[in-house]
């Protein structure tokens, strides 16, 4: 198979034409599905009807259905009760059929979905202290006529927990396993929302320690890590909400984006890791069979010249090219080659000559 | 012989392992040691990957098959006698290729972080040591093997300082072998800080990094909606800026941010100044421009992107725009979107279309899809459009336990049809014993 030819501006529009018809359609459409959602009052997936206020008013023990809860040391694990423990005392509505009184959806049943625990927390060691009265923190339970969070807000934790030295120094994970959980707030320090991957550097420079709350720098090494076995887009290729850079196939773009930001590169990439490819590609002067990946001209003097690249982006010359004293720009460029001076303009008023005898650096060149 | 000559001598430093080994090795002692030390939280995570790919190499398609281990360790909140929040944190990987591979190399090995981090003398001391990397001020995500001292009398103001040696890059020259530093901060809140840093690298003992550093972080007392940071490198050894940024976030509803930014990137002064091309250039790059983030409803994010690219070749433009629609209300499931418009000066550039979807199609069972094209302003290899998708169907059979298979297909300018596969296993541990004590 071969790939197309270069049809380059049909193509463009047509892409952006159907990308702005998605982004007109999919926001219509699900607009339209999410009314018609909140007209029928319930979710489509399967849910249960649960009124805690109707058991509490039944005087139903908290423990009798979540027994499991009275030695949890942490909020790992199920805390909800099975089908079992309900059928307990209402097994006359499963034999009857009206499976419709629990499952909100009674055509495609399901179990809970799993939920990821965002506090640390030892139900055990409360419940001891608050004499098994979990409205203590739970305050609203005995009037809550639906299935709904039952998570007390922070100021039931504060009413009994001083925890001023630990707001004082950003130390928050004491208590929560991390922040993310919350959308847009509190705002300005920990919103993550949005591409956070562009806006998180120069936030981590100042806030360093307020990152560290949450994340060590085993987390920063899933993409910055200088030794990294494999970039984060091959190790979590799952995460397909995540704003990755090096996403789909960034080989053929890499020049592109190179040209857009190569100081970008420059923070992770050094000349090694770009010779290592293109000599495999027999784009350097050491492969075996050598093809030469510049214009025609590139190295004389004309439209296009080597010159003008170098001036911008020297940093994409150096990924190839730098072998110190055996770099190809050092053949013409030294003192008395037929390159001429590649200094840029002004660089003698910063640099005076007798800066060669102590540079070495400079000696490569000027002999 | 010029230090340059030296410079290319030098690749991998694989010796270097044997500093982060013992460090995690002590590291293991220290938590496994009964009596000495215990650690309140540890999680441990542990992934293999499998992956099968066909590589086109100077005309011939090879295939390789690496497979990965990756482990990580986190044991933190140790008890020890004087010190107070020890944690010593841990993450390294191993590669075996079994076939395919380019250099006849078939092992590769290395620790991306290991250190051990305590606090004394009431937490006014903060001591980490070992293989870390230095994110505030100067210090640009360095890596480097060595110690990072924090000392903070007051809670409002402190010192930092770093010595230690540079972590050569995989597939880099070293960049260094000595690098000290130090950052003086003031925290005048809870949100806000702002410092002053110094950091130095020698390579065979001339400067490679000689930079002073300014950042900050201030959230506006009376429109705490509203964060602003600054950061701008200044290499003393060039006497010229060599980065810039400054940005200004606001929240203007709990469901609109909006950002505007610009930077400054001096190319050349990202080099190291030992490198001889770094006297060929003193160019500098701009990008300014704005980012919003919005909820259109619960279930529809919108986010986009525009910044003018600007240098001496002319201006460019960087747009993109995202939108994610989350199904069932409840974050979990979802399908997006996305297009890229990348034009720069000189008839570069690419536009891309993006589609994706995460979906649980049982409780434990989780698919993903992603296909994307791209299409470029000039010709790449002869060709100047680029198509991929990949699809992933992951497992929980276990808790903690994740199987996952990968099938990717892709039609791009270096390869006719490419394929890869890839199986992964992955294993997080967690114990927590830490306790909230009424």
């Amino acid at each position: 198979m071969t790939a197309p030819p270069n049809t380059g501006a049909r193509s463009r529009t047509a892409a952006l034409g159907a990308v702005a018809l998605l982004l007109l359609l999919v926001p219509a459409a699900a607009c339209t599905r999410l009314a018609a959602q909140e007209g029928k009052h319930a979710s489509e997936a399967d849910g249960v009807h649960f009124s805690h206020a109707a058991h509490a008013k039944a005087s139903v023990p908290c423990l009798a259905c979540h027994e499991e809860i009275y030695d949890a040391k942490t909020l790992e694990g199920k805390f909800l009760p099975a089908e079992a423990k309900c059928l307990e005392c209402h097994k006359e509505k499963k034999a009857q059929g009206d499976c419709g009184f629990c499952h909100r959806d009674p055509g495609h049943p399901a179990t809970y979905p799993p939920r990821e625990a965002t506090l640390r927390l030892s139900h055990a060691d409360h419940i001891e202290r608050v004499k098994e009265d979990c409205a203590r923190c739970h305050l609203k339970l005995s009037e809550l006529t639906r299935a709904e969070s039952t998570v007390p807000p922070m100021s039931t934790c504060t009413g009994c927990h001083e925890h001023q030295a630990e707001l004082d120094a950003s130390k928050c994970n004491g208590c929560h396993v991390d922040l993310r959980r919350f959308p847009l707030a509190p705002l300005t320090m920990f919103s993550h929302q949005g591409n956070f991957v562009r806006q998180h550097g120069p936030a981590a420079r100042a806030s360093a320690e307020g990152c560290a709350q949450c994340h060590d720098q085993t987390f920063c090494a899933d993409c910055h890590a200088r030794t990294v076995a494999l970039p984060i887009e091959a190790k979590f290729p799952e995460r397909v909400t995540a704003d990755f850079i090096h996403r789909a196939d960034y080989v053929s773009r890499h020049a592109v984006e190179a040209r857009a930001d190569s100081a970008m590169c420059s923070r992770c990439h050094g000349q090694s890791f770009c010779d290592s490819c293109h000599t495999a590609e027999n784009l350097t002067p050491t492969g075996g069979n050598p093809r030469n990946p510049h214009p025609p001209g590139f190295s004389f003097p004309g439209p296009n010249s080597h010159g003008p690249l170098a001036r911008r982006d020297i940093a994409a010359c150096a990924s190839c090219h730098d072998q110190g004293a055996k770099s190809n720009c050092v053949d013409c460029h030294r003192v008395g080659g037929i390159g001429g001076n590649p200094h840029p303009m002004g660089w003698t008023g910063k640099h005076p000559k007798d800066e060669i005898d102590r540079n070495p650096m400079c000696l490569t060149c000027h002999l | 012989m010029s230090r340059c000559d030296r410079r290319g001598r030098h690749r991998r430093r694989p010796a270097r392992l044997w500093i982060g080994a013992l460090l995690a090795t002590g590291a293991a002692a220290v938590t496994a040691a009964p009596g000495a030390a215990r650690a309140d939280t540890i999680d441990a995570t542990s992934t293999t990957l499998v992956s099968g790919r066909q590589d086109p190499r100077d005309g011939v398609v090879h295939t390789t098959v690496p497979v990965f281990e990756l482990v990580s360790l986190r044991a933190t909140d140790i008890r020890l006698r004087g010190v107070d929040d020890l944690n010593v944190i841990m993450s390294g990987w191993g590669e075996v290729t079994l076939t395919g591979t380019d250099d006849g190399k078939h092992g590769f090995g290395d620790l991306d972080i290991a250190y051990v981090e305590g606090k004394l003398g009431k937490r006014r001391l903060t001591v980490r040591l070992g293989r870390q990397m230095l994110v505030a001020g100067a210090g640009r995500n360095l890596a480097f093997d060595g110690a990072n001292v924090t000392l903070a009398p007051v809670r409002w103001a402190g010192l930092s300082a770093q010595a230690g040696v540079p972590v050569t890059p995989r597939f880099a020259v070293h960049r260094g072998d000595f690098m000290f530093g130090g950052r003086a901060f003031f925290k005048p809140g809870f949100d806000s800080e702002a410092g002053v840093s110094f950091l130095q690298v020698l390579d065979h003992g001339d400067i490679a990094r000689q930079d002073l550093a300014g950042d900050a972080r201030f959230v506006l007392p009376r429109l705490s909606a509203v964060s602003l940071t600054g950061f701008v490198r200044y290499s003393l050894y060039d006497e010229r800026v060599a980065e810039a940024q400054a940005t200004a976030t606001g929240q203007l509803s709990s469901k609109l941010e909006v950002t505007a930014g610009y930077r400054r990137t001096a190319p050349d002064l990202f080099l190291p100044r030992n490198s001889i091309f770094s006297v060929f250039s003193q160019e500098t790059r701009d990008e300014v421009g704005a980012y919003f983030y919005v909820r259109l409803c619960n279930c529809l994010r919108l986010q986009g992107d525009y910044h003018v690219i600007l240098d001496e070749q002319g201006t460019g433009h960087d747009a993109s725009a995202k939108l994610t629609h989350a199904l069932f209300g409840d974050n979990r499931d979802s399908v997006g979107v996305e297009a890229r418009l990348l034009v720069l000066p000189g008839d570069h550039g690419y536009t891309m279309g993006r589609l994706f979807a995460l979906g649980w199609l049982a409780p434990r069972v989780l698919a993903t899809l992603d296909a994307s094209a791209f299409f470029f302003e000039g010709d790449v290899n002869g060709h100047d459009r680029s198509f991929n998708g990949a699809a992933t169907v992951s497992y929980d059979f276990k808790p903690g336990w994740r199987a996952q298979v990968v099938g990717i297909g892709s039609v791009t300018p270096f390869a006719e049809r490419r394929f890869e596969a890839m199986a992964k296993l992955a294993y997080q541990f967690s114990h927590q014993i830490r306790q909230v004590r009424p």
